[in-house]
């Protein structure tokens, strides 16, 4: 064993003792030290038109309610391509939940609209603009980014909104600047299923009240002063007509007020099943086609559109939707 | 004992400082040449040596020593300080380039003849650091021949055997280097050693 140690040690001593051939190659390195900084300055000029494109990522909400009533669940929360745009590629994330809301003994199903866009004019390809979303959303939701200003915006409308811009470091190293909505938005695009079931059911009772108070009042006080919107529903020969009447309010206010009681009716002649399929059906285009007609309601001349639809038990049904003709 | 320990101090405090300078340099490197053409100045000569100590050939060097400066270009946004320094990132990708150029060649044909003709009249063409050609010759052909033994030695142990004893770096410096733990840097040696040992023995080469 003793001997073999101090062969060992021997065997080392050996090796700390080799003085390796010092070596160099001065040609190699002056012309790599030239392609490297040739690659720099490629690199930078390729930069330089990034910065151009500007990786510009949009993340654009938008929250509404709807107060139409219709059935059917649809829960889309997956990104998907919508297509290129000036360069840049599209996704969107469809944050549309429909949910139950009670009030007065009926069930109402209300649409909650959610629409994410992402805009990317940096990524080299599609796939890695989603790759690139992905881990947006993950950084995001980690609070892994970094604020750097608030900067007001006029939209089309002519309203204000604030764009916060944050910086994102991806894992390839990459910077990415997004151009986000405000804190309340995100936290309003990211609520619970159930956060949403109850702000939906408060803001309808809300709205409601509202709006019945208005009628009322509108009824009493105001004065009629023409039909803006006239629905049409055909069954087997019967017609179905609901109108939207705007009426002048002493304060010089105007208010819209449904007027008959059509929805009513069709919903007891067709049942509740039956007829939440249908104003599905016709929220979501989903009826034929037919070709438009003038008709003259209360004396003023409209130009319905008409699509065709067919009940699960077979029977058909038009419905037009009129506007006064100008 | 206080100049034992004022040494230790000095010696930490002029560690750091290299240490710091490399890691500025590293930063601006990212957006600025001059930077990165500081750090390539600084360490081209110690990478170009090593991985001629591990391949002894040169055009075969410069090759492997260009993919390794492109190689730390590309990926310089990604270097992280923290983890292992500047130098022992740049050791890491020559070792892995080096590593990778065996991998994809059959494995090197063992000669027990003299040390090449082809490198001692390369030797005349090279730029010769604190050594004159003469004695420059004598140690490559010295090397040759352990390095032929090296050669027959597992990538791994190849690595371990070169930084250790041919570029004096430290156990943990290796183990940056590597990535491995120091205990497996060790025994990576010893086992390195020992393999390296018996094939001089073998060849009847070896001159302790």
């Amino acid at each position: 064993v003793l001997k073999a140690m101090n062969e060992e040690q021997r065997f080392i001593k050996y090796l700390e003792n080799i003085k390796p051939p010092q070596v160099g190659s001065p040609n190699h390195r002056l012309s790599l030290r030239r392609e490297l900084f040739n690659e720099i300055e490629r690199r930078q000029k390729m930069a330089s038109r990034k910065r151009r494109l500007k990786i510009i990522y949009v993340v654009a909400a938008l929250v509404c309610l709807s107060a139409l009533a219709f059935a059917g669940v649809t829960y889309i929360r997956k990104w998907h391509f919508v297509g290129e745009k000036d360069g840049a590629y599209v996704f969107e994330k469809d944050l549309t939940q429909y949910v139950d809301v009670k009030w007065k003994g009926r069930t109402y199903k209300l649409g909650y609209f959610g629409l994410k866009t992402f805009v990317t004019m940096g990524a080299e390809s599609k796939e890695q603009a989603e790759k690139d979303l992905y881990e947006i959303e993950k950084l995001r939701a980690e609070g892994k980014r970094e604020l750097l200003e608030v900067v007001e915006k006029k939209i089309d409308n002519g309203e204000t909104i604030e764009i916060y811009k944050y910086k994102y470091v991806l894992s390839d190293g990459r910077e990415v600047v997004m151009n986000e909505g405000s804190p309340e938005e995100e936290k309003e695009l990211n609520k619970s299923p159930e956060g949403i079931q109850a702000e939906v059911q408060k803001k309808f009772e809300q709205k409601q009240k509202e709006r019945e108070e208005k009628v009322r009042r509108a009824r009493q006080e105001g004065k009629r002063e023409e039909i803006t919107k006239v629905a049409e529903l055909e069954i087997s020969g019967k017609v179905f007509r609901g109108y939207l009447a705007k009426y002048k309010m002493p304060d010089g206010s105007e208010v819209d007020v449904p007027e008959g009681d059509a929805e009513n009716v069709l919903r007891s002649a067709l049942g509740q099943k039956e007829f939440d399929q249908l104003t599905k059906d016709i929220m979501e285009k989903k009826g034929e086609s037919l070709n438009p007609e003038e008709r003259e309601i209360e004396g003023r001349k409209f130009i319905f559109s008409r699509s065709k639809f067919k009940l699960s038990d077979g029977r058909e049904v038009i419905y037009s939707e009129g506007e006064p003709s100008k | 004992m206080t100049d034992e320990i004022m040494g230790c101090n000095l010696r930490i405090q002029s560690q750091s400082k290299v240490m710091d300078e490399d890691e500025q340099l590293v930063v601006a490197a990212k957006d600025d040449p001059e930077a990165f053409g500081e750090l390539y100045d600084k360490y081209y000569p110690q990478i170009f040596r090593y991985i001629y100590r591990r391949t002894l050939d040169v055009s075969l060097t410069e090759d492997l020593t260009s993919n390794t400066f492109f190689a730390a270009l590309r990926h310089i946004g990604r270097f992280k300080w923290r983890r292992i320094p500047f130098g022992a990132w740049l050791y890491r990708i020559a070792t892995n380039e080096v590593n990778m150029h065996y991998r994809n060649k059959r494995p090197p044909t063992i000669s027990l003849d003299a040390p090449d003709e082809k490198n001692r009249q390369l030797i005349g063409s090279l730029e010769v650091v604190n050594a004159d050609a003469e004695e420059n010759l004598v140690r490559l052909e010295e090397y040759a021949t352990l390095h032929k033994a090296i050669l027959t030695l597992k990538p791994k142990y190849q690595t371990v055997i070169t930084l250790r004893f041919f570029e004096d770096k430290t156990i943990d410096q290796i183990s940056a280097i590597t990535g491995a733990k120091e205990g497996t840097v060790k025994s990576q040696l010893h086992r390195a050693t020992e393999q390296l040992r018996e094939t001089l023995t073998q060849w009847g080469a070896k001159e302790c």
